[in-house]
């Protein structure tokens, strides 16, 4: 029993365990394993004062067969900005850019270095068990660099399981067909997962199209894809408090882009084809006071792009370029809980990222490497059973240049002493290292960017009660953001662009999450509902006489609302998705043009039923039919980009 | 159950979005430019987001009129406009992104046609008749248009780089019976077409990147060469300017720039054929020597002093309006917002500015 406690401790990425592992006495929600094993949730010592959002794990298992962009986009604040189904689709946390989020792997970061983004719809919900959002500041505490927020993506182990699988088959509208097959065995001393995804579309959806005359129905062309992915857990239970995880993840996705709504020239070709290689070993020693982790991994993306076009004569080809990036890391941290109030944390890391790319036509490209580690202090301190507080320290050393400090401090009141309301706020500097792209890209990259500055403060309030079968939460957050230096591309003389410290960029604005449970007769109803006002503009002071002074960045929209409404009864479910996204501008001035994005709202609905038999609901059948986008809105993510109109997806899901 | 129910229904009531078509919304907005004389502004916009522009200044009553074809139409124009030209009552806009041609009536901005199935079309010359050329960056060929049925016809085939690459074409120039036209990407040629044939029947070369050029008083071709970029696999050289006999397609001059960072570009030449303007350096962070620069086709060496400095701006085109002179010059500001536009006298004095759409590109100017 105690040394289940401990795996769940281990392995859980917020939980602690009420025997064996000290912690502070807070509490929020319990959750029930079986019969006998009862594991606490809370915000830990070491977590107070830190803005972070977990993604509801039912909500990670019903959107198995989406992408994470797709779960983000309409589970949490942030704003995905996405080409389509399958296309490539960026993220922007708090009104920063695509490379100002950080996402991290079974503990390694998986940005692309060259790109320094990370395309959110190559993530498989599937093939990952939980997901973690630290906003603005707080993701000091996860990753550096990170000026929007870090996301933190990881799997997890069964112990409890001799074995155990699912085989999960989707069909839809548009030639979608998707397996995702899972197989895991084991016993308490290892566990093994494998996981294999095929995913394809044809993609070839029929929308009105208003940028060619006469408008008609049009159908999409040229944007299909096919994907294919594998990954592996092992995980090791050495003894003595030893543990042993490697991961490994494999992914090739091939793309075709489809061309801009107003395109009607003879024929075009264009297509990404990605491979993805990941691999993580940890190595995680305990004892009563001290843990230490050690992880090690390795990522490589191969990429080729290619650009045809036909012409009166024949087919030629415009582009076709390759790039290959290989990234090795290196992390040891250390956990001290000094005592029952303080814990000490610190971490060591070690990266190696060597790129190259090359325009086969053109031999333009580059390859270079670049070497960076870091090290990070946090103190975590209860002053009181009303107060806590942090002190975070962290320094980053990139090609033999020492950033400036990066520190962070965070005070949390728990004014009731009772749990349920929870008051914070923290304050963080930070920095983001340019892309190996800014800096040498061919032609524009710039070897004397600067680093991009940040600082941020939080201030947050989280709530919860409990009466009787109504389970609520609230969560608020105000922020406010400075980043200094922001790295943008400009055109630079009559052919090609530059990558340039230009903007000073100050994002504020409001984050609120609510998530309502109730059961009833028999019905368990859950309603979650995320909201964010972002303001994000320039205030450069070269710009203070131009007409985009103070505005908003384009493509950030000042509102995003999302709403799920879930409903239960006798292994029938149901989740409604609304999900309402506000104007975005398109030019830097804001000017009221027909070029600006007009806000939309999309919804979804999911019906499903679940049959199970045996011992725990454990082996069973899963019948869920899905509607995407069922009000048939017309709308578009990315200016000029086609968006698919009611479309339908049926999946069964068996699980042994 | 039932509340569950209702909740849901509450739901899908309430929070259900619209299904109107996106973007045909907004009311037309016809404007009369009957009579009206000023310069119609290509507003490329931004590569790969469809939001080119078009604009029209009245240069007698200095009003400016924005976005007048989707105002007018109610479809936008495309992914980049590459240039404008008028022919006849027609304004011809080459959409360089979106592999078409849109044709409008020049006072009315009424859609006329369009012609589709280009590759990456850049610039049209109309050589008399029906028949039109239409050059191309992607396309190793330059495209031969009945301007009557709206439809290509044939192909100039231009050729090959070494390791694939098409020869993009650029400008053209008309003299005789013969195109001129540079093969600006990855080139250094000038190609000679006779427009009864449809061949290239002789080629020259000239600086590495020859990006524009015109044809003078004296019958001479200048050539405008960038020089390619620094650090360009392709080489870098001194950005120059060529003048060549269109009668013998012989160079007779170099004029090479002394400052190898500055790609010099955007030649143009006044209504007499006695002056040529290019921008060399268009940088606002440029020196002092950054600027238009205008020159006589007489001249034994290039000036040394802009006409107009560069100063705050950041100058993407040129345009020089053949009735008065006057020098029409697009400033692109931070290429993502409503650029302005600069317009001086022959002089070079500021008369009027205004702000037109994003990255104001090309000029046509309407003299009636």
């Amino acid at each position: 029993m105690k040394k289940l406690l401990v795996i769940a401790a281990l392995f859980g990425a917020v939980i602690s365990v009420e025997a064996g592992v000290r912690a502070m006495p807070s509490d929020t929600l319990r959750v029930a394993q079986g019969d006998e094993v009862v594991v606490r949730a809370t915000i830990r010592v070491e977590n107070q004062a830190v803005t972070k959002t977990v993604i509801d794990s039912l909500q990670i298992a019903h959107s198995a067969n989406s992408s994470l962009a797709e779960l983000i986009s309409k589970s949490t604040p942030a704003f995905i900005k996405t080409y389509g189904q399958g296309s490539i689709a960026t993220i922007s946390f708090r009104g920063t850019g695509a490379s100002h989020t950080q996402v991290q792997w079974n503990g390694i970061n998986i940005n692309n270095p060259m790109l320094g983004q990370v395309d959110f719809s190559q993530i498989p919900v599937g093939f990952i068990d939980n997901v973690e959002l630290y906003h603005g500041g707080s993701s000091l505490h996860n990753s550096t660099g990170a000026l929007g927020g870090a996301i933190s993506i990881a799997t997890k182990p069964q112990w409890d399981e001799p074995y155990h699988g699912s085989v999960m088959q989707t069909v839809g509208s548009f030639g979608k067909v998707q397996t995702i097959a899972t197989i895991g065995a084991g016993n308490r001393k290892v566990q093994g997962k494998l996981r294999y995804m095929f995913d394809m579309a044809e993609n070839d959806f029929s929308y009105f199209n208003t940028a060619i005359p006469p408008f008609e129905k049009t159908k999409q062309t040229n944007a299909s894809y096919k994907k294919h992915a594998v990954a592996g857990d092992i995980y090791y239970n050495v003894g003595r408090n030893n543990f042993l995880t490697l991961n490994g993840w494999f992914h090739t996705s091939d793309r075709n882009l489809p061309t801009i709504m107003s395109y009607e020239g003879l024929g075009r070709r264009e297509k990404d084809n990605t491979t993805d290689v990941r691999a993580a070993l940890k190595w995680a020693k305990y004892w009563e006071d001290v843990s230490t982790q050690l992880v090690s991994g390795y990522t490589r993306t191969d990429m080729d792009y290619l650009l045809s076009n036909k012409t009166y004569f024949d087919w030629v080809q415009n582009a076709s370029s390759s790039s290959s990036t290989n990234s090795f890391f290196n992390t040891y941290s250390v956990k001290w809980d000094i005592s029952d109030r303080s814990v000490l944390k610190a971490k060591v890391n070690v990266d190696y990222h060597d790129v190259s790319t090359n325009n086969k036509l053109t031999q333009e490209g580059y390859a270079n490497n670049r070497l960076e580690g870091g090290a990070t202090v946090s103190f975590h301190h209860s002053f009181s059973k009303y107060l806590s507080g942090y002190l975070l320290v962290s320094e980053e050393l990139s090609d033999g240049e020492f950033s400036p400090v990066m520190p962070s401090v965070g005070l949390s009141t728990n004014p009731l002493n009772r749990g349920n309301l929870n008051i914070a706020i923290n304050g963080t500097r930070n920095y983001h290292k340019p892309t190996l792209n800014d800096l040498y890209w061919q032609p524009g990259g710039n070897p004397d960017l600067r680093h991009e500055q940040g600082y941020s403060t939080d201030f947050t309030v989280d709530y919860a009660e409990k009466w009787g079968d109504f389970n609520l939460k609230i969560h608020a957050s105000a922020y406010m953001s400075w980043i200094d230096d922001w790295i943008i591309w400009q055109p630079s003389d009559f052919t090609y662009w530059t990558a340039q410290n230009i903007q000073n960029v100050f994002s504020r604005g409001v984050e609120a999450n609510v998530d309502m449970k109730y059961s009833v007769s028999g019905v368990n109803l859950r309603l979650a509902a995320n909201y964010a006002f972002t303001r994000t503009t320039n205030e450069s002071d070269d710009v203070k006489e131009l007409a985009s002074y103070g505005k908003q960045l384009i493509y950030v929209p000042l509102q995003k609302f999302n709403i799920l409404f879930a409903a239960e009864y006798r292994k029938f479910y149901l989740d409604f998705a609304w999900n309402y996204t506000s104007e975005r501008f398109t030019s830097s001035s804001n000017e009221v043009t027909r070029h600006n994005l007009p806000e939309y709202t999309v919804c979804d609905l999911t019906v499903g039923k679940k049959f199970f038999w045996g011992e725990g609901d454990k082996r069973g059948l899963d019948v869920q039919f899905r509607v995407n986008n069922i009000f048939d809105v017309h709308y578009q993510s990315i200016l000029w980009r086609a968006m698919p109109g009611v479309n339908f997806q049926v999946q069964v899901k068996f699980k042994f | 159950m039932k509340r569950a129910l209702l909740i849901l229904s509450f739901l899908a009531i309430f929070l259900g979005g619209c299904n109107e078509p996106f973007g045909s919304m907004e009311p037309n907005v016809y404007v009369d430019f009957t009579g009206r004389r000023g310069v119609f502004i290509g507003c490329e916009g931004n590569f790969m987001y469809g939001n080119a522009s078009l604009s029209f200044y009245d240069k007698q009553t200095k009003e400016v009129y924005n976005q007048v074809f989707y105002g007018t139409n109610n479809f936008p124009m495309g992914d980049v406009l590459q240039s404008v030209k008028i022919q006849g009552d027609l304004l011809y806009m080459m959409v360089n992104n979106s592999g078409k041609i849109y044709v409008a009536d020049k006072n009315s901005m009424v859609y006329k046609s369009k012609i589709s199935g280009l590759t990456s079309p850049r610039y049209i010359n109309f050589l008399g008749g029906d028949k039109a050329y239409v050059s191309d960056l992607y396309s190793p060929a330059i495209a031969v248009i009945d301007t009557r049925l709206n439809e290509v016809t044939g192909g100039v085939m231009i050729g090959f780089a070494e390791g694939g690459t098409p020869r993009s074409t650029e400008e053209m120039i008309r003299y005789k019976d013969f195109i001129y036209t540079c093969s600006w990407s990855y080139c250094d040629q000038v190609y000679k077409i006779d427009t009864r044939t449809d061949k290239v029947v002789d080629s020259l070369r000239v600086t590495k990147q020859p990006n524009s050029l015109v044809l003078d008083k004296n019958n001479k071709l200048w050539v405008m060469c960038d020089g390619a970029y620094v650090g360009s696999p392709y080489g870098k050289v001194n950005g120059a300017l060529c003048r060549i006999d269109a009668e013998t397609f012989t160079i007779e001059k170099t004029f090479v720039f002394s400052d190898e960072t500055v790609q010099p570009s955007r030649l143009r030449l006044d209504a007499s054929g006695e002056n040529i303007y290019y921008v060399y350096g268009r940088h606002k962070s440029g020196g002092d020597d950054y600027g238009i620069y205008k020159m006589s086709v007489d001249s034994p060496t290039t000036p040394t002093q802009p006409f107009i400095k560069t100063g705050d701006k950041l100058i993407y085109s040129l345009g020089i309006d053949n009735s008065d002179g006057d020098i029409y010059v697009g400033d692109a500001i931070d290429y993502s917002q409503a650029g302005m536009i600069y317009r001086y006298n022959s002089e070079g004095e500021l008369v009027d500015n205004f702000r037109a759409g994003i990255i104001p590109g090309s000029f046509a100017f309407k003299y009636e």
